[in-house]
């Protein structure tokens, strides 16, 4: 028997069918996840933001409009616009000073040259503007064409390629140094296994 | 395509250039082919690598079951869903069952006390049972308008 698409568990879903949101809930939760995490870098944050998209699906599934996109898209759409507000809120409260902008995840105790190496990029990508951000998560990290990403953040294929070329370029002259470093440890890798 | 232009497309498609619009790839293959192409890739590649390193995917622990939770209780539902939970649900049923159906045959049969009090009403109201009375009256061997008498009088029938 052929799984069912997510039209049709969408469509379930608007009759209040549990065991439909469980299958989109194992089909794209880790993904959602996963997406909000990269944004936020903040895994508390990840976790609300991902558990209110889907509860969003869930009372909202009545609105969603079968063939203008797909669900999954729909889904991302309203996850990215949580993610939003989110940042909003935040500069909201870094305004008022009740919250500096150095971030504690970023000034901790030293530890390995691996960690550190993360911690830079973490931050670097935290410091795109949020649409450079969000279309270099979804097309690099998460796998998604130009095309569903542009859909995703409502803008052209044309923009969305644009946002994540300068995405890439910016990151390339921030992360010069370790690049090299993790170019070479790669190869290493690499090597290791072809020795294999 | 020239070295410059690769860079650009390496920007705007990433590394993989199977994932490239179909009518750049051979002309990337050809770039890439080449001493600066190659160190151009690797470069490339570095940098995503160095972001897959460094952004992973969060483990989803237990988040499912949170959502699961926190959804409206289904139409009719009276009690939360972990005090009935599924797999309780047959046994409840196959339990409440006798319960239910005890309690319709309980009205829908007479009672059987009913039955004893309605024979006992009609031996007491009965037109023999008033004429032995009156007779009994007249004898003088009992106390009219007393009930005891309707159960004397009938352990005396009985004694007879």
């Amino acid at each position: 028997m052929p799984e069912p698409s997510d039209e049709e568990l969408l469509g379930r879903i608007r009759s209040r069918d549990r065991a439909a949101f469980g299958v989109l809930l194992d089909r794209h939760l880790g993904g959602v996840q996963a997406y909000v995490f990269r944004m936020t870098d903040n895994r508390a944050d990840a976790e609300d933001i991902a558990q209110e998209t889907f509860l969003r699906v869930w009372d909202r599934a009545g609105t969603f409009q079968e063939g203008r996109v797909r669900v999954s898209t729909w889904l991302y759409r309203i996850a990215h616009n949580l993610c939003v507000d989110a940042f909003r809120r935040r500069r909201e409260v870094v305004e008022d000073g009740l919250e500096t902008l150095a971030d504690e995840r970023y000034s901790g105790l030293p530890g390995s040259i691996a960690e550190e190496r993360r911690a830079a990029v973490r931050a670097a990508v935290a410091e795109l503007p949020e649409r450079q951000r969000a279309a270099l998560v979804l097309c690099q990290l998460q796998g998604w064409s130009n095309r569903d990403a542009a859909v995703v953040l409502e803008v052209s294929v044309d923009a969305l390629e644009s946002l994540v070329a300068r995405a890439r370029r910016t990151l390339r002259q921030r992360l010069q140094a370790f690049r090299e470093d993790a170019g070479e440890a790669r190869e290493r890798r690499g090597r290791v296994q072809h020795d294999r | 395509m020239t070295v410059d232009e690769f860079i650009r497309y390496l920007d705007v498609h990433g590394t993989d250039l199977e994932r490239w619009p179909a009518d750049l790839r051979d002309a990337a293959r050809g770039v890439a082919g080449t001493a600066a192409g190659r160190a151009e890739l690797q470069a490339a590649r570095a940098l995503e690598a160095l972001l897959e390193d460094s952004l992973p995917a969060p483990p989803e622990l237990g988040l499912k079951a949170r959502i699961l939770g926190r959804l409206p209780p289904a139409a009719g539902t009276v009690w939360p869903g972990w005090l009935t939970p599924a797999r309780w649900r047959p046994l409840a049923a196959t339990a409440v069952a006798p319960l239910a159906l005890g309690f319709v045959l309980g009205f829908a049969w007479p009672n059987a006390e009913d039955g004893v009090e309605d024979a006992v009403s009609a031996l007491a109201f009965s037109p023999v049972f008033e004429e032995e009375l009156a007779a009994e009256e007249a004898a003088g061997e009992t106390t009219p308008g007393t009930l005891g008498t309707v159960g004397n009088g009938k352990e005396e029938r009985d004694a007879e």
